[in-house]
């Protein structure tokens, strides 16, 4: 059994040693290197595209809209976004022309004699402005998505409850800042085009490159490179590059390579939905909430992109881990002129869960209760109903979560003393400790896995090895390693022959993208399908019963010992055996996608997070002192990769709510490299203490459950609790930068 | 492109003399950044990475004079520094990471001028005076003016910074170094105060001021310190110092931080640091 056990990446050795290759250090015979000429202005009307007359431009493949043999389209969720600007303009920076030269330097050479004539037009960028436009005249802007969730009847809940409280609250884009910028490598073989590069979901590149082309999806092979780090940022825009990078070959003939720089990346690239969200509560005088109206606007940026099924995620977890029994969500994805906003851990979670994890710690100040009781009192059990009326039936651990986070971070006394602290004392800083209690459903929302039927295989050779054939790529998670683990272990067999090679369209059945927390917990299932039809073929073949152990076939009653290597020979008589499987999706997991009604995820992931901090009373610089979590995640087949899950989300999490700060500057991202995009470094990371329980699902391959989002989910709301804690100050945006607790304190006349 | 890589400082200087539009490179630091972001690399540079004796730390006639070259992992760790110069140790320990630590140089640091240079205000508390040399002739002036503006110095295009020349400071003074980074390491300053001080029975003796990131260069605070010389540090003095302060700072609002938040952080590390909390 190699489940639980802390095996070493498969691809480790190569990646610390420097060895693997990356696509940016990928180089062909006669390739070109790729740049995108961009649009000056935030929205406009293109007028023309100048190209120098005194620069020659003969060795230069140049390709603008008109260009396009299929359609001028990226194929995502709704077809709105177009390949190329033909007409009219939506963000500073879309893509309106592409070239390719021989060099880089001839590539940029040829890009500065290149201009782009615009009618530039009025924009509407930024939350804000949303949000003024939004209570002002809320018809006059464009609504890519508005779902809303009813239960029970709120306003009933108002009338009987014993106080009304009401907040706002506001999270700011975040870059992914992936070690890796895009890159993407497209050449033609024998009348095929193939796309190499650092991506999430090749399944998704194959028809979007198809559909530019005007080729058919079987003539685009889509292979992942080895990716250093996405986040959900490689999940739609490697898409678009590969469009780019296929036309140029389209039309050159010649491999093209396209790498962003981090600049370019920063700038152009999808950031996290910027987010608002209005909390009103209907409250009784012990801390229970009895009616909870919110209403959602989530900045989607120039086009619909995937704004809708994260808005959709958002609003599922507006409500966090409570039971509420009357509740009224209204959820909008509004259209802006930035580059379109995407995916990012946790897809719409973090920003609600932000909200909602600091409008209870709100209720509790204001009605001067515990932040813990008043989450005693409302948190979900088994048979607890959500907002979309599906009954929790297993795996239910945030209660549990809660005491044993209580326990490890000694809450209750550090939370009572710090309040007590005296606000004027003569020390350099004040100390704060926050909680907040957080979920993330597993897997795509509602009837998403329905709809994908995700396929996977695994294919024995004559040898004895198995490879493992999926879709799902390894971005640093750890795919290409817990895999082998778990068909290992399922079959009894040494890991040694298992692998789980990169992903390649021409190869691998379509297992659906690598996100949304559903890799090990779908895939791994459909895999252990895959070998439990194994066990079967083999038993037909032997015609009897077989079992396996440590790496030997048992057949029949008289337990005729068979090495596995054998077996593997005689049933594939030569020929590799495949095996594929779908992905059986629970019958009574029934989705209404129109009333948001019914079985939202099929089960969730827990955990409880307490932040420590220390607030600087002359800079007002926050240093988090001591983060405790507790995360329950149905079993963790790599104890290790979990924990680097964890512990990395908490700190992509700790970012988020403290120092990324992503302003927009006449429609451009003002922090756009690495000197002024601002991530944690190590000095800036607390003292970790991290729990792993374990309720096991009953359809997780073992238990497992999805894993790599929630860790992103409750880490800010939990500073933010502790600056409350602090400094009694209410302070409902992130990031909290010093210069934002410097403007809270001046706007109550601290300052 | 062309490349110069002098082996010698004559050497250099004649270069210079007839290539005097040459960018001299040092450790790169900043340079390499900027050549980077503008994606234009210049025609000429001058390396002076060849010329190892202007790599020197020395305490010679109550100086201590540093050579030019010194990367700021030396002045970190140098005895001589640590001894007399402690909070500009303190200051280029704060530099980066050690990388940059390694490859960044004092006169690189002073060279480009930016307001946000951390070894700037120690230097300037410490009365740092830079010394040029050019074929001709040598001269000293006092860092503060040395800097002429937003990113501009008083080098000649046919010098070069030989050394920072730093007179030992008084006995029994105080010092300290503030910086307010974007986080804790790999930072740029959004606001940085040196202040060298002494206190006596009667009132102030000495005292030095000096301030990064919130004007066109770091500043010493002339005006300031003329005010506290002599005063007696009550609540009203410190308040009404803190008011002077706001006058002489120019601070801005950009990627970095807020014009509001700069002159408030300033006041208060001021505060911390006249009543020693």
């Amino acid at each position: 059994m190699y489940i639980g056990k802390n095996i070493n990446r498969i691809d480790g050795f190569e990646r610390v040693t420097g060895r693997l290759k990356f696509i940016a250090d990928y180089k062909m015979d006669n390739m070109l290197y790729g740049l995108t000429v961009r649009a000056p202005v935030a929205k406009g009307k293109l007028k023309g595209i100048i190209f120098d007359k005194h620069f020659n431009f003969s060795d230069i493949t140049i390709v603008t809209a008109s260009d396009i043999k299929g359609e001028n389209i990226i194929h995502i969720i709704k077809d709105d976004m177009p390949c190329l600007v033909k007409d009219q303009i939506e963000y500073l920076g879309e893509p309106v022309a592409l070239i390719a030269a021989k060099s880089l330097k001839m590539a940029y050479e040829a890009l500065r004699h290149i201009k782009v004539e615009v009618e530039e037009e009025t924009p509407i960028m930024g939350i804000e402005e949303i949000v003024k436009t939004y209570k002002r005249e809320p018809d006059s802007l464009t609504y890519f998505y508005r779902p809303c969730i009813n239960k029970g009847d709120v306003n009933k809940g108002f009338d009987e409850a014993s106080y009304i409280v009401e907040a706002e609250f506001y999270t700011g884009f975040q870059e992914h800042l992936y070690l890796e910028p895009q890159g993407m490598l497209t050449y033609q073989k024998n009348g095929k085009f193939y796309s190499i590069g650092s991506l999430q979901c090749p399944y998704y590149v194959r028809p979007a490159v198809a559909k530019v082309l005007g080729i058919k999806e079987e003539d685009v092979i889509v292979i992942q490179a080895p990716t250093g780090g996405a986040f959900g940022g490689k999940e739609d825009f490697p898409s678009l590059l590969a469009a780019h990078t296929a036309l140029l070959c389209q039309k050159s003939g010649k491999p093209v390579i396209m790498i962003y720089d981090r600049e370019e990346d920063i700038s152009f690239t999808t950031k996290r939905h910027p987010s608002y969200v209005h909390h009103k509560a209907g409250v009784m005088k012990e801390g229970r909430i009895i009616a909870l109206e919110s209403t959602i606007i989530f900045d989607a940026g120039a086009y619909t992109t995937l704004s809708p099924v994260v808005l959709s995620r958002g609003a599922l977890h507006a409500c966090s881990v409570y039971n509420i029994p009357n509740v009224r969500i209204s959820a909008n994805a509004i259209k802006s002129n930035v580059p379109p906003t995407g995916a990012f851990r946790g897809f719409g979670a973090p920003q609600t869960l932000f909200a909602m994890e600091s409008f209870i710690d709100t209720i509790a100040h204001r009605l001067k209760l515990s932040p813990y009781d008043i989450r005693k009192k409302n948190l979900i059990k088994t048979g607890s109903e959500m907002a979309t009326g599906q009954k929790l039936t297993e795996s239910v651990a945030i209660d549990k979560c809660l005491d044993r986070l209580i326990n490890i971070s000694d809450f209750k006394k550090k939370y009572e003393s710090y309040k007590k602290q005296s606000k004027s004392r003569e020390t350099e800083t004040l100390k704060g400790i926050g909680i907040a209690t957080v979920m993330h459903g597993a897997s795509f929302t509602g009837s998403g896995e329905l709809i994908l039927k995700s396929k996977g295989a695994i294919q024995l050779n004559p040898d004895g090895t198995i490879e493992i054939l999926i879709a799902n790529t390894d971005m640093g998670q750890g795919v290409q390693t817990i895999f082998p683990q778990i068909v290992a272990s399922k079959l009894n067999i040494p890991i040694e022959l298992v692998r789980c090679p990169l992903p390649d369209t021409s190869r691998v059945p379509n297992s659906g993208p690598t996100v949304a927390s559903r890799t090990t917990m779908i895939v791994g299932r459909i895999i252990s399908l895959c070998c439990d039809e194994l066990l079967s073929l083999f038993e037909k073949h032997f015609k009897d019963s077989v079992k396996i152990e440590k790496g030997f076939l048992i057949i029949g009653k008289n337990k005729k010992r068979i090495p596995f290597k054998k077996a593997a020979e005689s049933i594939t008589n030569r020929k590799p055996l495949y095996i594929e499987k779908q992905y059986d999706f629970p019958p009574d997991q029934v989705w209404d996608e129109t009333d948001f009604k019914g079985t939202a995820y099929p089960v969730y992931s827990w955990g409880a997070i307490a932040v420590e901090i220390e607030v600087n009373k002359f800079t007002f610089e926050v240093r988090p002192i001591n983060l405790y979590s507790v995360y329950e995640i149905g079993k963790a087949i790599n104890p290790k990769f979990s924990m680097g899950q964890l512990e990395g989300g908490s700190i992509q999490a700790l970012g988020y709510g403290l120092i990324e700060r992503c302003d927009l500057k006449n429609g451009k991202f003002f922090q756009n490299r690495l000197q002024t995009y601002i991530i944690p470094t190590s000095e800036d990371i607390p003292e970790m203490k991290t729990v792993i329980l374990e309720e096991p699902y009953s359809r997780g391959p073992f238990g497992a459950k999805g894993l790599g989002e929630l860790p992103h989910n409750g880490v800010a709301p939990a500073i933010r609790n502790a600056i409350l804690n602090a400094l009694s100050i209410e302070i409902n945006e992130i990031p909290i930068t010093p210069e934002v607790i410097l403007k809270h304190m001046k706007n109550r006349g601290l300052i | 492109m062309k490349i110069f890589l002098p082996t010698n400082i004559k050497e250099f200087l004649e270069i210079k003399s007839k290539e005097p539009d040459a960018i001299i490179l040092a450790g790169g630091t900043d340079l390499l950044a900027q050549w980077h972001n503008n994606k234009i690399m210049p025609n000429k540079i001058i390396s002076i990475s060849m010329l190892k004796n202007l790599s020197f730390i020395k305490e010679e006639n109550n100086f201590v004079e540093i050579g030019s070259l010194t990367n700021h992992a030396t002045i970190e760790s140098n005895k001589i520094i640590n001894k007399y110069l402690p909070i500009l140790a303190t200051a280029a320990s704060t530099i980066g990471a050690p990388a940059i630590r390694n490859m960044g140089t004092i006169g690189g640091n002073i060279a480009n001028a930016s307001p946000a240079a951390d070894l700037a205000p120690a230097l300037l508390v410490y009365d740092a005076i830079v010394k040029l040399t050019s074929m001709n002739s040598t001269r000293e002036l006092k860092l503060s003016e040395f800097y002429r503006g937003y990113k501009q110095t008083a080098l000649g295009k046919d010098e070069l910074i030989f050394s920072i020349k730093i007179p030992l400071p008084p006995q029994g003074v105080v010092t300290e170094f503030f910086k307010i980074g974007t986080r804790r390491a790999q930072s740029i300053a959004k606001v940085s105060l040196a202040g060298l001080i002494k206190k006596e029975k009667k009132g102030i003796d000495i005292i030095r001021l000096a301030a990064g990131s919130v004007a066109p260069t770091p500043i010493r605070l002339y005006e300031l310190e003329k005010f506290l010389q002599g005063k007696i540090l009550t609540r009203s003095v410190i308040s009404t110092a803190c008011d002077i302060l706001q006058k002489y700072i120019k601070p801005i609002t950009d990627v970095r931080s807020t014009e509001e938040y700069r002159r408030i952080a300033l006041k208060n590390i001021l505060v911390k640091f006249l009543s020693g909390i």
